[in-house]
Order: structure tokens, then C-alpha cells, then sequence
């Protein structure tokens, strides 16, 4: 009788247990039943295009959620409605149950909202202190007290971790040192709610990882992080959820533990999507493209590139991996004849065109579509005509006798490359300007690509573009390579470098780092390299 | 990337729309002006009515009125275009007026000194005279831009007043004719004078000139290489660069068309009116093609009529002065208004598109 | 008023104060303007309306004191003008600028005949020299403290304009709106309020400016009295960096220039009078030429801002 009594008593305890157990569960349902934030059928219009169709989204305290989308999903858009930089046409916004309208950031920021967006909005000018105080509300409207605010900020920054010298200029921090500064200014207003758009565009793999433990430490403390990405391995790596747009509607809301990498990019994308290329063998050619040392400045004065050599042949496509800022830029202005190179000598199709002019380097063969379409590349005010026209318009088949430059002429073309590229447009005069991003570059491509050129560089040729239109630019690139044209493909999506790449060389504050093959080097080392270290003997590639 | 879109430009919808709506915010920029400098005419106890007829009558009222409207149209016009040019370059230049006292004095020199056989050669030299020194006045500014980035409406403005004291020192001293007591130069042998192409009027052969350059600036700007490569500038300095154009060069070339054009509107004047050199020829037609060049929106059939339309108040307000004893510097305040509200274009077209949004949530019954 | 004939030291001093006086608060109120990232090409009109509103002021109420306040509601005015325009209307700032400096010529010259063209008022209250005690007698430079009230006011105004600007919530928020004005607005500013604000005080200042050749001096207008003195202003703020100290020196180069080329008339000098008028226009763009490499200006500047809602 004993023995039954002590097993009723064990059942008992472990009935009770389970329970308990249950109600331990209902209670902290109870509690994250009440979201921190709720987004209720958000719908946002621009013009004539639906940024935001009818969304929902719900974030939880404590939480790092995850707002993934391709390119003009309409990610940016949600969380600038949520950050009051936008009214919503349609829709409502909780905190903490409650209703709030904001009519503008000043808002958003009263109630602990707080967003950095991918282009930083800090004053270079200025030192990291007054950017972080600036338009707060200030007890004494005749005084700057900055030594006050400069400790505060440093009592903070150890609080998460995020080192930082009050006094420095802007202008001489590193991103992600920027990046810090976005975030301690997020945090100094007492922000509960960081919103992060694109973190790690423009970070290092390292740089990566010690972001993601400083947002750990932030919502450690009961705060919140939306983090807008279309990286699906950080997304999975950094978020408790992950909530899915696409084409302005949300898709689903799942826990990062349930889902992998495939179903989301089906997800994220409506369809399967490989990204995966078939690349001919192709028997590389003689050389189009010598780079013997070359040095250059940026336009501050201070080293951008510290003797690089590189070589391009026919028929191959050499990437070169970096983080955005470490002298992309310069290396295809210097190879165009857009900067003065300090030392050393470039050769185009064995033609020395070392500090030539921009002009002569077309000449020469060289095409180039440059990183910034808008800026660089299109006149944006002219239209696809005149933007085709826009390189060697005093030749034929613009001008034929040198001097009278038939518009007609340009319209032919252009309606040529029109079909040829499948650009849309409602026709070739209308202006540039007018065109989506994908059929802006496309015009930029046709117009490269239509003069034959021996040499390409290609800067990050599909930032911005949608998944279609990615696909199709890596795919004329590749298309271009068999055709023996030698490709200088420079690019921050490291995916993109690998994909289509023959070579690899990794750049790092303007040097080569060194040399990987997409496939034999690890992505680990190419990482490394990236990040400014050395690789290790054995999975170093040629030279 | 997708960047925040609180700076992005509301971008017109049709671009056939676009003459159109430049054409309209032109006339109710005329209209603004008019209405705003009719409430100042009438502050002052003036019938404002009644000044605006006296001041269209003036203007074209008779033949002879109307010829001299298009005497004064002459030098406006191709300073105008001139301007354009550089307008088209983006270059905001107000030199006009010192260009053009420059390419007088040249022209004027030239035109004391040689002596050919042919009258029309003669002209013609002299012309290009007036062309060259203007051009190299114009070059200060445009060297100055391309090499150096400065600022040229400083540089030509500055280049103006220099200019001006100039003349004066040359036509107290070096140029001023033999024996005289007043500040001119020698008058010019009377082949050279520019023939008049209606007898009993001032109007004078560098009318036809005026038009024949308008003609030659529309195939300029939209014709020739250096046209496109000079608009291109223009739009996207970095954009033409990158494409291979040599933007140093076409700045400086602009600036030497648009001073050559408006030395040769201060030669014609001279050659066409004066006959000799003086102080304050100009006449302010320097402000007015700024002017001008705006509210025609740089196009060729546009910079034609609103040189006319300045014209018209000019010669149109010395009459009004007589008559009504209203001062000549209202056309200072219309050209001001004209210039305050000619860029209308974004507001209208922001008005637009908000009027057409509301009537379609309107139909649409939201 | 300067008694001294012959080009002196102590002469040429006091006359480079005297001169730039007009360019430096023109130039000061330029950048408050420039900073929050307008152009200031306007000075010339501004200073031109303020010439004649101080003027009118002074001449309708017997007091030169109220006709500074004329000339500084003149000059708000064409502040205000100017912000609906170029922050509200979005329009090419450097052409608007131009615009009220023609609108400003014709507006002043026009009520200036209408009111004044027959009879030219005399005895029109201006500001006296007011000499400093003890600092009014040092040898050389004493004569510089033996000013009007404008030139001390102008001087003074100069550290005041640099602790506004660097040590003020407002300061910065008006730096910052004119190297970025979207940060600004996602940290919630007011682009739009603060660059208001900047246009009114430009107006203000360089109103005053103007008065300072009216009232400050002889007492009369004339037609188009500035004479491209808002243009010289604009340039002593390019040179200077956009910085008050800079346009102070830049004031005193160009005054000093403009002050030398008058004593040079006056003395009776062998040089035609035309070729020493033209002097300060020269200094001036040789000063830019030289001087000035690269451009400090605010990175904002002249940039519309367009608010997304």
C-alpha cells in the first residue's frame, strides 16, 4: 500500500509539474501576445506604383525581427511609415496596444522609435557628439553643452559595447565606425525600437559579426530590432522572426528556426530562383587590361589605391571582391582616365593609356558601367535616344559628316537596342529619367555593350536592380565573355563575384589582397581577405 | 538599394506636356509681373490701365513705333541667345553687358583703323571684331570656371563694372574724338554704317542678323556634335566627362559664344545706331536678355518673342514716361517679377498633379 | 566724418572699416543663409532695399533710429520673398537671386523717382561718428573707433554671428540643415522652419547693410547706390570659407581696396579715375582666383529639399 501511495504521489507531482509547466507557457504567451509593435494593414502609394499593399506586421519585445524582401519589395517603405517619415494612406500603428499617429520622425522619436537608414544620415562636418545631439530638445536654448553629452555618450557606448571617441570628425571615421555612431544616436534618445536598414551593406564579414552582438546586447535589455534585409544567411543567423514582402504584400511571418534557406528565397522571390550560371569553358586570350603599380589618390587627398597589378584577358571575368569604400571606385575611374594616377602605368589592348584622357580610353576599347548610374552614367535629362548618343556622338552613326548631328540617327539605334535588350520604355525619346532602375541600367549596358568593346568594367552592375533583372545582366555578362570580351567585373555582392567570376582578386583599403578561385578558396578566406588579414598559406591561390 | 525617397524630384508624367507647361508658366509669369507692376504704377496715383495702353501703344502703336520696337529687339535678341548658350552649359553668366561694351570697342576700333574696298567686307570685319572681343572677355569667366571652378556670375559681374569704367577711360582719353568736349569716339565713315531696311525708320540691317543667329542657334544646340556635347554638360557635367567629353573645353566654349554673341549685339549697335562709341549705349539690354534668355525658356521661337515682349517695354516705357510721367525703371521691376516667377514650372506642374489626384480619389468615389 | 587728405596709414585704416562696414553685415547675414544652404545671391537686392527703406524711414519719421527699423522690415521682407520662392517654391536659388537683385533695382529706383525725383529731401537724420573715449586717440588706429554706430554694430556682430552659429542648438541645427537637411529631418527638425528663419535674418542683416550707405553716411540714395557691393559681399563669404572670421577679412581686403582707390582719386594721382574705380572689382577676382581653391561651401547648398509625405 506504501509503494501505491508514493506512485499515486509521483504521478500526482508530475501531473502537477506538466501543469504547471502549462500555465507557465500560457502566461508568457499572455505576455508576448501583446506585441511592442503592431502594423495593421499598412497601404502606401507612390503615384501609380503600391509600395506597401495592405501589410501586416507585429514585433515582439525583446526580439530581433527580420523584414526580408528582394529590391522594391517594400521593405524601406513600411518601416519609413513606421518611423513617420511617411502617412500611411490606409492602416494603423499600435505601441504597446495603444493607437498612435505620428505626423513625423519627432514623433516617432518621442514614442522610442528609432530608425538608421542604409545611407547614413550623419553630418561628415561635424563631430560625432553634435551629430548625436543634434535637434534634441536642449535645456538651455543659448548653450551647447557638449561635455555633458560627451559623457553621457561614453557611459552609454560601454553600456553596449560600441567604443567610440566623442570628438572625432565624421569624415574621418570608417563605416563602420559611422555605423556605431547611427546607433548611439538611436540609443542616446532612448530608443526601444531600432529599425536597421541594410546593416551590412557596407560591412566587413568581422564588422558583420560584431554588429550582430551588439544588437544582442540591445535587446537583451527588453528593447526591439527590425532589420531590413535581402540576405537570407544573416537573416536567418541574427533573427528570432522573420516576416517576408514581396511586391508590396506581405508573404508570411515564420520563427528563423522553422525555415530554410531554399524556402525562403522561394519565399522572398515567388519562384525558385538559382542564381547559378553554366559557365563554358572558354580558352582565355591576350591581354586586354595591365595594371603595373599603380597608385592614386581620392578626392580628399588621401591614398586610394597602393600598387595594384592586376591583368584581364580576352574571355575571362575577373571580379574583385570588397567592401564598398576601399577604392572600388578609384580603380575604375583611374582605368577610364577619370583620375590621375600618382604612379604607375596602365595599359589598354597594349596601348599604354596611363593618365589619358577619358575620351582616349574609349578609343582604345574600353566600356564601362559605372557604380552610379544616375550620376555617372545617364544624362538623365536627355532621353534614351540622346543618352545612347551620349558616347562618341561626333561619329558615326550619329554624325556622319562631322558635323551635323542628325537626331534621327541616335532614334535608330536606340530603337535597336530597344528591342534587342527588351528595355521598357513607352519610346526612345521620352527622357531617361523616366525609366525603372533594371531599364535605366539596361540602357546603360546596350549603349556599352553595343560598341564592341575589348574591355568591360563592370561596377556593381546590379545594385539596386531586382532579381529579374540581376539575372539578366549576369547573364549578358557572362554571354559577353564567350564572345571574348575581357570583363572587370568589381562588385560588394560577394555572391554576385562568386557566381559568375573566373578569378577573384579581394581589395582592402586599396590594395590586392590576394587571389581566390570561386569554388577551390574557401568563402571563409576570400572573408579574411576582405577584412584586411592574411590567409593562410595552403588555401591561397596562384600569385 | 532602395534610398529613403524624401529628396526625390516629382518627375513629369508626359513629356509632351513638358513644352506646353513651360509655355504656359511663361505667360502667367508675364502675367504675374504685369499685374504685380500695374498694383506699384497705381500706388503711386497712376491708372494703371491706362498705363499699360499708353505703354502698348508706345510700343506698336504706329509703323514707326513698331520699327523701332524691332530696333530694340536687335541687341537683345542676340545677347540673348548668347546667354543661352551658356545657360545650356549651366553656366549662369550675367556678362552680357560688359561683352558687349567690349565688342564695341573692338568693333568700333577696327572700324576707325581699316579701310577696305568692299563696304560689306568692311562690316563684316569689323563684325568679327566685335565677335572676337567679346569672345575673349567671355573666355575670363568660362577659364576661370573650367581650371578653377569659380564662380561666374561673380567673375562676370565683377568683369561688367570693369567693363564699364573701360569705356569711360577710353572715351575720355585714348578714343575720344579729336576736339570734342563730349566723351565719344570719332565717328564712322559712313560705308560702314549697318543700311537701313525701312526707309524713314531707324531700323537697320542687324535685324535680318539678329534672326539669321537665332536660326543658327537652334542648329547649334540641336544639330551639331558641340551643341549635344555642350547640353550634356549642362545636364550632367560628370555624365559627359565619363562619356569622353572634354567638359573643361566645352564650358570655355561656351562662354566665348555666349560673349562673342553679345559682342557682336554691341557692335551691331553702334555700327547700326550710333555710329560712334559712348558712354551707356547699352542701355541695360545686358539685364534684359538675362532676362529674356529665362522667360524664353532657352528655346528659339521663345527668346525671340520675349525679346520682343522687352522691347515693347522698353520703347513702350519712355513713351509711358512722357506721356504719364511714370519712370522708366518699371521695366527694371517687371523683368525682376518675370524672372521671380518664371520657374513656376515645378509649382504648376505640383498643382497639377494634385488637382489630378483629387479628381480621380473624386471619381473613383474613395 | 574723415578729415584727412592725402593717403596716410592711419587714413587707409579708417577707411578699410568705414568700407567694409556695409560689406560685412551683408556678408554675415549672407551666411546664415548659406549655411542652412541657400545661395545668397540676393545680397545686392537686399541691400539695396534696405539702402532705401532706411532712407524713407529716416526721412518719413525725422529719426535715423526708426529708419533702421525700416530698412531691417524692408529687408525681412525680401527674406520672406525669397523663402517662399527658393525653400517653398524650390526654384534654381543663384536665378531667384538674381531676379530680386533686378526686381530690388527697379522697385528702389522706381519709388525712389516717384517720391524723391523732383525734390531730394536734405537734412535727413543719419548716423554721426561717435567717437570712443581713450581709444579714439591712439595714433594710427585711433580713428577707427571714431565711427558710426553701424561700424561698431557690424564689428561686434562678428563674434556674436560665430557663437550663434558653433555654440548654439540652433547653430547647429542651421549647419547641419545646410550639409544634410534629410538628417536633420529624420531626426525631426524643421527643414523648411529653420531655413525661414536663416532668409530672415539674412534679410535683416543685409538690410542693414544697405542703411549703413544711406543713413549711415551721406544721407542721400541714389540709384543703384550698392554698385555691386552685395556681389563684393557674396565674394568676401566664398573667400572667407563661409565663416565669420573669414568674411571679416574679406570685408576688410575689400574694403581696404575699395577704400584705397578713393583716397588715390582724391589725392590727385596721375591714374585716370576709371582705371582706379575699377579696382575693387579686380581685387576681387583676383582674391577668388587666388585664394580660393577649393569650395568650403556647405555640402547642401543650393540643392532644393523636397519633403516626401
Amino acid at each position: 500500500m506504501f509503494k501505491a501511495v508514493g506512485e499515486l504521489n509521483l504521478r500526482r507531482f508530475f501531473i502537477q509539474r506538466m501543469i504547471m509547466g502549462l500555465l507557465m507557457e500560457n502566461e508568457e504567451t499572455t505576455s508576448a501576445n501583446q506585441p511592442l509593435v503592431e502594423m495593421r494593414a499598412i497601404t502606401k502609394t507612390f503615384q501609380n506604383v503600391i509600395a506597401n499593399n495592405c501589410v501586416d506586421l507585429s514585433v515582439n519585445r525583446g526580439e530581433i525581427h527580420a523584414l526580408l524582401g528582394e529590391n522594391g519589395a517594400g521593405k524601406s517603405t513600411l518601416m519609413n511609415v513606421l518611423y513617420g517619415l511617411y502617412a500611411p494612406d490606409s492602416g494603423e500603428i499600435y505601441l504597446n496596444g495603444e493607437k498612435i499617429i505620428m505626423k513625423s520622425p519627432a514623433d516617432a522619436i518621442a514614442k522610442g522609435i528609432g530608425m538608421i537608414h542604409q545611407e547614413f544620415m550623419l553630418i561628415p562636418t561635424l563631430s560625432v557628439i553634435e551629430n548625436i545631439i543634434l535637434c534634441m530638445k536642449s535645456d538651455n536654448a543659448l548653450k551647447l553643452d557638449l561635455q555633458k553629452a560627451a559623457k553621457r555618450l561614453v557611459d552609454l557606448s560601454s553600456r553596449f559595447g560600441l567604443d567610440i571617441d566623442p570628438w572625432a570628425k565624421v569624415s574621418q571615421l570608417s563605416v563602420g565606425e559611422q555605423q556605431r555612431v547611427e546607433i548611439l544616436k538611436a540609443l542616446y534618445r532612448g530608443t526601444n525600437i531600432l529599425i536597421m536598414d541594410e546593416p551590412t551593406a557596407v560591412l566587413t564579414p568581422k564588422e558583420v559579426d560584431d554588429l550582430f552582438n551588439v544588437l544582442k546586447e540591445i535587446v537583451k535589455e527588453g528593447n526591439s530590432v527590425i532589420f531590413i534585409s535581402h540576405k537570407l544567411g544573416e537573416v536567418l543567423n541574427i533573427s528570432d522572426r522573420i516576416t517576408v514582402l514581396r511586391n508590396g504584400k506581405k508573404i508570411t511571418t515564420v520563427s528563423s528556426k522553422d525555415v530554410s534557406r531554399e524556402q525562403l528565397a522561394k519565399m522572398m522571390v515567388g519562384r525558385e530562383v538559382f542564381l547559378q550560371y553554366d559557365r563554358p569553358a572558354v580558352s582565355v586570350g591576350k591581354l586586354v587590361l595591365k595594371m603595373s603599380d599603380v597608385c592614386c589618390n581620392n578626392d580628399r587627398g588621401l591614398v586610394a589605391l597602393s600598387n595594384i597589378s592586376l591583368e584581364v584577358r580576352e574571355g575571362e571575368i575577373v571580379g574583385i571582391a570588397g567592401v564598398d569604400g576601399n577604392g572600388q571606385m578609384e580603380l575604375a575611374e583611374v582605368i577610364h582616365g577619370l583620375r590621375k594616377v600618382t604612379s604607375g602605368r596602365i595599359e589598354i589592348n597594349s596601348v599604354d593609356t596611363t593618365n589619358c584622357s577619358s575620351k582616349f580610353a574609349i578609343e582604345v576599347g574600353l566600356s564601362h558601367i559605372p557604380e552610379n548610374r544616375q550620376i555617372r552614367g545617364l544624362v538623365l535629362d536627355f532621353s534614351v535616344a540622346e543618352n545612347i548618343a551620349l558616347i562618341n556622338c561626333e561619329k558615326p552613326p550619329f554624325t556622319k559628316n562631322g558635323i551635323y548631328f542628325d537626331p534621327q540617327n541616335a532614334v535608330r539605334v536606340a530603337e535597336k537596342l530597344k528591342n534587342q535588350y527588351e528595355i521598357k520604355c513607352s519610346n526612345v525619346n521620352s527622357p531617361v529619367k523616366q525609366l525603372s532602375g533594371g531599364n535605366q541600367q539596361k540602357v546603360v549596358l546596350a549603349r556599352e555593350i553595343y560598341r564592341q568593346p575589348k574591355l568591360l568594367i563592370a561596377a556593381q552592375p546590379t545594385r539596386g536592380l531586382d532579381i529579374g533583372a540581376t539575372e539578366y545582366v549576369q547573364k549578358l555578362l557572362i554571354e559577353k565573355r564567350s564572345e571574348n570580351m575581357g570583363i572587370l567585373l568589381i562588385s560588394s555582392d560577394l555572391d554576385e563575384i562568386l557566381a559568375i567570376s573566373d578569378r577573384i582578386l579581394v581589395i582592402y583599403e586599396g590594395k590586392i589582397m590576394g587571389e581566390a578561385i570561386p569554388g577551390k578558396t574557401s568563402v571563409v578566406d576570400i572573408g579574411l581577405l576582405m577584412a584586411g588579414s592574411k590567409v593562410s598559406e595552403e588555401s591561397r591561390g596562384k600569385e | 538599394m532602395m534610398k529613403p525617397l524624401i529628396n526625390k524630384k516629382n518627375v513629369t508624367k508626359h513629356s509632351h506636356n513638358k513644352g506646353r507647361i513651360q509655355a504656359i508658366s511663361s505667360f502667367l509669369a508675364i502675367l504675374m509681373a504685369l499685374l504685380l507692376s500695374g498694383l506699384t504704377i497705381s500706388i503711386t496715383g497712376v491708372n494703371p490701365f491706362a498705363a499699360i495702353r499708353v505703354l502698348f501703344s508706345g510700343a506698336f502703336g504706329s509703323s514707326y513705333a513698331f520699327s523701332e520696337t524691332l530696333l530694340r529687339t536687335t541687341p537683345i535678341l542676340i545677347a540673348s541667345i548668347g546667354l543661352a548658350i551658356s545657360f545650356r552649359c549651366n553656366l549662369t553668366s550675367v556678362g552680357a553687358e560688359g561683352q558687349m561694351i567690349i565688342g564695341a570697342i573692338a568693333a568700333t576700333f577696327t572700324g576707325l583703323k581699316i579701310s577696305l574696298a568692299s563696304p560689306v567686307l568692311e562690316i563684316l570685319v569689323c563684325i568679327i571684331a566685335g565677335f572676337l572681343g567679346g569672345a575673349l572677355f567671355g573666355a575670363i569667366p568660362g577659364y576661370l570656371k573650367a581650371k578653377l571652378g569659380t564662380s561666374e556670375i561673380i567673375v562676370t559681374i565683377m568683369l561688367n563694372y570693369i567693363a564699364i569704367d573701360l569705356l569711360s577711360y577710353l572715351l575720355d582719353g585714348p578714343m575720344r574724338e579729336g576736339g570734342s568736349f563730349y566723351p565719344q569716339s570719332a565717328l564712322l565713315d559712313q560705308s560702314v554704317w549697318l543700311p537701313k531696311i525701312i526707309a524713314g525708320t531707324r531700323l537697320h540691317a542687324g535685324f535680318i542678323i539678329a534672326i539669321v543667329f537665332d536660326i543658327i542657334y537652334f542648329f547649334l544646340m540641336f544639330r551639331t556634335p558641340l551643341g549635344f556635347k555642350i547640353r550634356a554638360v549642362g545636364f550632367n557635367s560628370k555624365a559627359a566627362e565619363y562619356a569622353g567629353v572634354n567638359v573643361g573645353r566645352s564650358i570655355l566654349t561656351a562662354m566665348m559664344l555666349s560673349g562673342g554673341l553679345a559682342g557682336i549685339a554691341g557692335a551691331i549697335e553702334i555700327f547700326g545706331v550710333h555710329h560712334r562709341l559712348l558712354n551707356g549705349f547699352t542701355a541695360g539690354v545686358g539685364f534684359d536678355a538675362l532676362a529674356v534668355a529665362l522667360l524664353g525658356k532657352l528655346n528659339p521661337v521663345g527668346v525671340f518673342l520675349a525679346s520682343l515682349f522687352f522691347a515693347a517695354l522698353k520703347v513702350g516705357s519712355n513713351t509711358m514716361q512722357h506721356v504719364m510721367q511714370v519712370p522708366t525703371s518699371i521695366v527694371y521691376v517687371i523683368q525682376g517679377l518675370l524672372i521671380l516667377f518664371v520657374f513656376t514650372d515645378t509649382l504648376i506642374k505640383d498643382k497639377l498633379l494634385y488637382f489630378e489626384k483629387r479628381l480621380k480619389t473624386k471619381q473613383s468615389g474613395e | 566724418m574723415e578729415s584727412n587728405y592725402g593717403i596716410t596709414v592711419q587714413g587707409l585704416l579708417a577707411a578699410a572699416v568705414r568700407m567694409a562696414t556695409p560689406l560685412l553685415l551683408a556678408g554675415l547675414g549672407g551666411l546664415f543663409s548659406a549655411k542652412s544652404g541657400i545661395v545668397s545671391m540676393f545680397l545686392e537686392g537686399f541691400m539695396l532695399v534696405g539702402a532705401f527703406m532706411g532712407f524713407l524711414g529716416s526721412v518719413l519719421t525725422g529719426s535715423a533710429y526708426l529708419g533702421i527699423l525700416f530698412a531691417i522690415a524692408g529687408g525681412m521682407l525680401m527674406g520672406l520673398i525669397m523663402a517662399v520662392l527658393a525653400v517653398s517654391g524650390r526654384a534654381n536659388q543663384t536665378i531667384l537671386g538674381v531676379g530680386i537683385n533686378i526686381f530690388a533695382l527697379g522697385i528702389t529706383s522706381y519709388f525712389q523717382s516717384v517720391l524723391f525725383g523732383s525734390k531730394r529731401p536734405t537734412n535727413v537724420s543719419v548716423f554721426y561718428d561717435i567717437p570712443i573715449p581713450g581709444l579714439s586717440k591712439i595714433p594710427y588706429i585711433g580713428a577707427i573707433f571714431n565711427n558710426s554706430l553701424f561700424v561698431y554694430a557690424a564689428f561686434l556682430l562678428v563674434p556674436v554671428v560665430w557663437y550663434v552659429l558653433y555654440r548654439t542648438p540652433a547653430g547647429l541645427a542651421i549647419r547641419a540643415v545646410g550639409e544634410n537637411p534629410d538628417s536633420v529631418a529624420t531626426l525631426g527638425g524643421n527643414v523648411i522652419k529653420i531655413r525661414y528663419c536663416c532668409l530672415l535674418i539674412a534679410g535683416a542683416l543685409a538690410g542693414l547693410g544697405g542703411a549703413s550707405l544711406t543713413i549711415g553716411q551721406t544721407g542721400q540714395f541714389m540709384e543703384n547706390i550698392s554698385s555691386g557691393r552685395g556681389y563684393i559681399a557674396l565674394a568676401a563669404m566664398i573667400f572667407g570659407r563661409f565663416s565669420p572670421i573669414g568674411v571679416l577679412i574679406g570685408s576688410l581686403l575689400f574694403g581696404f581696396a575699395d577704400g584705397l582707390q578713393l583716397r588715390m582719386q582724391t589725392a590727385g594721382t596721375a591714374i585716370p579715375y576709371q582705371l582706379l574705380s575699377m579696382m575693387p572689382y579686380v581685387v576681387t577676382i583676383l582674391a577668388l582666383v587666388v585664394f580660393v581653391k577649393k569650395s568650403m561651401a556647405p555640402a547642401a547648398m543650393g540643392r532644393p529639399y523636397t519633403k516626401q509625405k
